[in-house]
C-alpha cells in the first residue's frame, strides 16, 4: 500500500486534539430545584419520540453540514487544472567512463565536472525541472525531470566514475526523447569528449551545451594485451601486450609481470609521443593462475595500467562427429591437435562434456544446448524455408573477415548438390553462391551454429587447403562459445557457460565485495553485466566456479589528449512559445484542515451555548 | 388588615360573593341565601296553592283581591362548605415571589370571599406540620459538632415549631363568618412549607368525612412526580365541586441557570444531569406549556374547574377576572 500524501499523516495529530478535548472534565453545577417533573418531562421531549421532526434553523446543523460537506469534498481529493507555462528543462548528462578519472585536472575529470553539475544546480531557477542521466555503457537516467532541486544535488552527488568506455550517443538520445516537446529544455553534457561514439553532427541538432572538461593528459596505456597458451606440451605460454604512449611528449614505464601477485619480469619501456610498442612475454609453462602486467608510471590515469588475464590448463575441445560415414570431415577434425573428436551415427542423448556437435546430413531431434557445425540438411526443420539446386554451382562470394572464414579462399569452390536458404535473424552469411547463401554463422536458441548448404562428399571443397583452415577456424570459433570468456573488456557483458543450470550466482567483486546475482530463469547460460569495474570477478555456483577478468583495453578511452569540441552555443528560443502543460494541483489537504477548524467550532459553539 | 391580604385587595374582595352551584344542594341551615325555597324572612315568590300546603303561608291579601288562593314562598337560607387544600410541601417552598406566599394569598383571598358569604370554611395544609418541620429544620440545622451540642435545643424547637403548626392547622378549621377572617389570616401567615408526601392516600384519608355538597379548592403547583392529579381525582370521586388552582413560579417557566446542571428535587432528594442552554429554552418552555395543558384537559374532562397562575402575577385583577371565570363568585 502506498500513500499519494504521507503528510496528510499530520492530520493524525487531531487524533491527540480530541482525545484532549474529552480529557475535559464536564463541571456540572449542583442547582436545585422544586420539582424534576417538568425536567424529566422536558429531556423526554427533547428525545426522539418520532423519527422524524421538522427542521428548524440550527446553527449546530449548518457548521456540521458546512464541516461534513468540505469532508466528503476532501475525499474526493478535488484538483485544479490549470494550464501552466511549461518550466525550462535542463537534462544534465554525466559522462561516467573511464577517461572522467583521468588526473590531468585536479582532483579529477569527473570531479571538475561533478562540480561545474552542481554549480548549475545552485544557479538554476526555482521553477526550473532538472533531470540528470548517467552516461555510462548504458544510459541511465538517475533523476527523472523534478523542481526539487535538493534531491538533483543528492543525485549528483552520488555519481562516480567507472573503469569501463563511456557512449555518450544513447544518453544523448535518451536526453533528446525528454526535451523533445519542450522548447526551451536544454542539455547540458559534462564529458571530456573521449567516447569513441561521438557524433556531432547529430549533437549540433540538438539543444545541447558542452561542459567540456579535462586539459592535455597524458597517459600511457595498455591497449591490447593476450595469452596463448600452446596446446602441445610442454604448454609454452606467451603474453602479448600493446602498449602505447598517448600524450604529447615522450613517456616512460616499466613493465611489471607477475603470475598470482609473484614479480616475473620486469621491463623498462620509453615511447615516443604517439608511439606504440609490442610486449611479448615467453612463458615456458603456462601455469594455472592469474597473470597480471602492470605499467609503473607516472600518467594521468591508472585504470588502464593493469592488465589482468586468466591462464588456465588447456583442455582439449570435445567434438562429436554425427555422420553415416564422412572420411573428410573426420580427418580433418582428428587433425585438430587441441580437439578430440568422437564419430557417431546418431545424435547422442546425452550432450554434457560436448563442446562442438558437427552434424553431417544428419537432422536434429529436438533442443541441444551446443555449438553446432552442420552440413548439408539443415539440421532443425529439414525441408522447410530451403530450395534444393542440383546443378554444379560455385561459390562467388564470402566474407573473410568473420573469424570463421580468417585466412579461407572459397575461390573454385564447388558443390554438385546444394540447398539454398534465405538469411535468418541471428546469422550472417558467409558465403554465397549465385543462388543464395550457402554459408550461414550465428546463434540460435543461445548457441552458436554454422551451416554449410552443401555435403563435402558434393563438393571439391575437402581437396582444397582452405577446408581444414576453415575446420579449425570453425571448431575453434563454436567452441570458445562453450565455455566461459576468460577476460572481457569492460562494459562488454559476460557470458557465463555453465555445466548445468542454475538459480543463483555468487559474485565476488574486484574490490573483494560479495553479492547475490539472480540471473532470472534456470539456465546454464547466464549473462551478467555489463561489468563497469576493471578487475577479476569470480562467479560461484553449484555448476563450479569460474574466473573472468574485466580490462579496459580501450586505446580511445586511454586517449587524454585534448579534443576540441567544435559545438556551436546553440540559439536560445524565446519562453513561452511551448504548449502549455496541464497541472493537477490536489488541495484536499487545505479542505481537511478547513473541515477540522469546523468541527472545533462546533465544539465551541456547542459548549459556549449551553452556558 | 393582613400581610396576606392587603387593604386594596380587601375592597375588592368585599364586593365579590361566594357563588357556587352547590349552594342549592345543601341541605345544612346557615345564613347564606340560595335558590331554595324556605323559611326564612326573604320573599321570593308565589304560587297557587294546593292541597296540602301550610295554611299560614296563604297571603289572604291577595285572596281578598284575586278570591284565589295563593302561597308565599321564602329563601332558604343554607350554608356552604368550603374546603381547600393548600400544598405546603417543599416544591412550594421556591421561586420568587416564593409560591407557598402566593398560594397563601390565594386561599386568603377565597377563604375571605367565603367567610364573607356565609360558608363554612376549611383549609387542609399537607404535608402535615410533622413532615413540613422536619425537612424544614433539618435544611438549616448545624452540622457536625454544632449539630451534637445543640442537638437537644433543636430537638425541642421542632417540637415547638410542630405545636405552633399544628394550632395553626387547627385554627383553619370550620370557620364561619367575617369575623373569623383575622384569625384565619393569622393562621394563615403561619403556616411553613416543606416536606413531601404521598398525595392520593393522604387526600382519600382526608376527604372520607366530607360529604357533598361541598366545594373544594385545591391550591398547589401540581408538580408531584408520581399522581399530580391524585388529589383531584379523589375530590372528584367524592361528588365534590372541584376547582384547581395552580401556583408555579417564574423561574419554572423561564429558569435562569444553564450550562451543565445537575438538578436536585428538593422534595425527594432525586437528581437529574441535564445540559440546558438558551438554545432550548423554547422547548423547555413548550413542555411546561404542555403539562399546564394537560392539567387543563384532565380538569376539563372531570369538570373541575382550573386556572394556573404565575407567582408574579397581579393578584388583584387574577382574583377578579381567572377566578370569575370559575365561577367561584361573582
Amino acid at each position: 500500500m502506498r500513500f499519494l500524501e504521507p503528510m496528510a499523516w499530520a492530520f493524525a495529530a487531531s487524533l491527540v486534539l480530541v482525545v484532549l478535548l474529552h480529557l475535559l472534565k464536564r463541571r456540572r453545577r449542583n442547582v436545585p430545584v422544586p420539582s424534576l417533573v417538568l425536567w424529566e418531562r422536558f429531556l423526554q421531549d427533547t428525545r426522539a419520540s418520532h423519527p422524524f421532526q421538522r427542521l428548524h434553523f440550527s446553527w449546530l446543523l449548518l457548521l456540521q453540514l458546512l464541516a461534513l460537506a468540505v469532508l466528503v469534498a476532501a475525499l474526493a481529493r478535488p484538483v485544479w487544472v490549470t494550464s501552466v507555462p511549461p518550466a525550462p528543462l535542463r537534462v544534465l548528462i554525466l559522462d561516467v567512463s573511464a577517461s572522467m578519472q583521468a588526473s590531468d585536472v585536479a582532483p579529477s575529470r569527473f570531479e571538475q565536472a561533478r562540480a561545474q553539475a552542481l554549480r548549475l544546480v545552485a544557479d538554476a531557477a526555482p521553477g526550473e525541472e532538472l533531470a540528470v542521466i548517467r552516461a555510462g555503457v548504458q544510459p541511465q537516467l538517475v533523476q527523472t525531470p523534478t523542481r526539487d532541486h535538493a534531491s538533483v544535488r543528492k543525485v549528483v552527488s552520488a555519481l562516480e566514475p567507472t573503469d569501463a568506455p563511456g557512449r555518450l550517443m544513447p544518453a544523448l538520445r535518451l536526453a533528446e526523447a525528454l526535451v523533445r516537446q519542450q522548447p526551451d529544455a536544454r542539455i547540458e553534457l559534462f564529458t571530456d569528449g573521449a567516447a569513441a561514439d561521438w557524433d556531432e553532427g547529430y549533437a549540433s541538432l540538438l539543444p545541447l551545451t558542452e561542459h567540456r572538461v579535462g586539459r592535455q593528459g597524458e597517459n600511457l596505456a595498455v591497449v591490447a594485451c593476450e595469452v596463448r597458451v600452446d596446446p602441445e606440451p610442454p604448454q609454452a605460454a606467451r603474453l602479448v601486450a600493446r602498449v602505447k604512449a598517448l600524450s604529447e611528449r615522450a613517456l616512460s614505464a616499466l613493465a611489471e609481470l607477475r603470475f598470482e601477485g609473484e614479480l616475473l619480469e620486469r621491463r623498462p619501456l620509453v615511447l615516443e609521443a604517439g608511439q606504440s610498442t609490442t610486449l611479448a612475454f615467453a612463458l615456458p609453462e603456462a601455469r594455472a593462475g592469474l597473470w597480471e602486467l602492470s605499467l609503473e608510471t607516472r600518467d594521468d590515469l591508472a585504470v588502464d595500467n593493469r592488465v589482468v588475464l586468466p591462464v588456465r590448463a588447456p583442455r582439449p575441445v570435445r567434438v562429436v562427429l554425427v555422420s553415416p560415414g564422412n572420411l573428410f570431415l573426420e580427418r580433418a577434425l582428428r587433425a585438430l591437435p587441441w580437439a578430440s573428436c568422437v564419430v557417431a551415427t546418431q545424435p547422442p542423448p546425452d550432450l554434457a562434456g560436448v563442446d562442438v556437435l558437427v552434424l553431417d546430413r544428419v537432422p536434429l531431434q529436438g533442443w541441444v544446448s551446443v555449438p553446432v557445425l552442420a552440413f548439408g540438411t539443415w539440421p532443425w526443420e529439414p525441408g522447410t524455408d530451403t530450395r534444393s539446386v542440383e546443378s554444379p554451382t560455385e561459390i562467388v562470394d564470402w566474407d573473410p573477415t568473420h573469424p570463421v572464414l580468417r585466412h579461407v579462399q572459397l575461390e573454385g569452390v564447388h558443390a554438385a548438390r546444394l540447398e539454398i536458404r534465405p538469411p535468418l535473424s541471428g546469422a550472417e552469411v558467409l558465403a554465397e553462391c549465385r543462388w543464395g547463401p550457402v554459408l550461414l554463422a550465428g546463434q540460435r536458441d543461445g548457441c552458436r551454429f554454422v551451416w554449410a548448404g552443401f555435403s563435402v562428399l558434393d563438393s571439391d571443397w575437402p581437396l582444397r587447403v582452405s577446408f581444414p583452415i576453415f575446420m579449425a577456424n570453425a571448431v575453434n570459433w563454436l567452441a570458445s562459445d562453450s565455455r566461459t570468456p576468460d577476460a572481457v573488456r569492460a562494459g562488454e557483458p559476460v557470458s557465463l557457460r555453465l555445466e548445468r543450470p542454475v538459480w543463483e550466482v555468487e559474485v565476488e567483486g574486484p574490490e573483494g565485495q560479495v553479492w547475490r546475482w539472480t540471473p532470472g530463469s534456470l539456465t546454464d547460460r547466464p549473462v551478467f553485466g555489463p561489468p563497469e569495474r576493471c578487475g577479476v570477478y569470480r562467479f560461484r555456483s553449484q555448476a563450479g566456479v569460474s574466473v573472468v577478468c574485466v580490462n579496459l583495453l580501450d586505446e580511445n578511452e586511454s586517449d587524454l589528449r585534448a579534443r576540441a569540441s567544435v559545438l556551436k552555443e546553440p540559439e536560445r528560443v524565446a519562453g513561452g512559445s511551448g504548449t502549455g502543460l496541464f497541472v493537477r494541483r490536489e488541495f484536499w489537504a487545505g479542505l481537511a484542515a478547513i473541515f477540522l477548524a469546523l468541527l472545533l467550532a462546533e465544539w465551541w459553539w456547542y459548549h459556549r451555548r449551553s452556558v | 388588615m393582613s400581610l396576606l391580604v392587603g387593604p386594596e385587595l380587601q375592597r375588592v374582595l368585599d364586593r365579590l360573593r361566594w357563588s357556587s352551584r352547590q349552594w342549592a344542594r345543601s341541605m345544612a341551615h346557615g345564613e347564606q341565601r340560595s335558590r331554595a325555597r324556605g323559611h326564612s324572612v326573604e320573599f321570593a315568590d308565589y304560587r297557587p296553592y294546593v292541597a296540602g300546603d301550610d295554611f299560614r303561608h296563604i297571603d289572604w291579601n291577595l285572596y281578598g283581591r284575586l278570591d284565589r288562593l295563593f302561597l308565599r314562598l321564602f329563601e332558604e337560607e343554607r350554608e356552604l362548605w368550603v374546603h381547600v387544600w393548600l400544598d405546603a410541601s417543599a416544591s412550594m417552598r421556591w421561586g420568587a415571589p416564593e409560591k407557598f406566599r402566593v398560594a397563601c394569598q390565594i386561599v386568603a383571598a377565597l377563604g375571605y370571599v367565603a367567610l364573607g358569604s356565609g360558608a363554612c370554611l376549611t383549609v387542609h395544609v399537607y404535608p402535615g406540620p410533622g413532615d413540613r418541620v422536619g425537612q424544614q429544620r433539618a435544611a438549616g440545622a448545624p452540622t457536625g459538632a454544632a449539630a451534637a451540642e445543640t442537638g437537644q435545643q433543636f430537638q425541642a424547637e421542632q417540637g415547638c415549631e410542630v405545636a405552633r403548626q399544628w394550632a395553626c392547622e387547627l385554627g383553619l378549621r370550620r370557620l364561619r363568618g367575617r369575623g373569623r377572617a383575622l384569625r384565619f389570616f393569622r393562621c394563615l401567615e403561619g403556616l411553613l412549607p416543606g416536606g413531601h408526601i404521598e398525595l392520593e392516600p393522604w387526600f382519600r384519608a382526608q376527604a372520607a368525612p366530607i360529604r357533598p355538597p361541598a366545594v373544594a379548592v385545591v391550591v398547589s403547583d401540581f408538580l408531584d412526580a408520581k399522581a399530580p392529579t391524585g388529589g383531584l381525582a379523589t375530590l372528584v370521586a367524592r361528588g365534590l365541586e372541584v376547582h384547581a388552582v395552580q401556583v408555579l413560579s417564574p423561574q419554572e417557566w423561564v429558569p435562569d441557570t444553564y450550562g451543565e446542571l445537575r438538578l436536585e428535587d428538593v422534595e425527594t432528594g432525586l437528581w437529574q444531569e441535564v445540559t440546558f442552554g438558551r438554545y432550548r429554552l423554547k422547548a423547555y418552555q413548550r413542555t411546561v406549556q404542555r403539562y399546564v395543558d394537560q392539567l387543563r384537559e384532565y380538569c376539563r374532562r372531570h369538570g373541575t374547574g382550573f386556572v394556573s397562575v404565575r407567582s408574579d402575577a397581579d393578584l388583584a385583577k387574577l382574583l377578579a377576572r381567572e377566578f370569575r371565570t370559575l365561577g367561584l363568585w361573582s
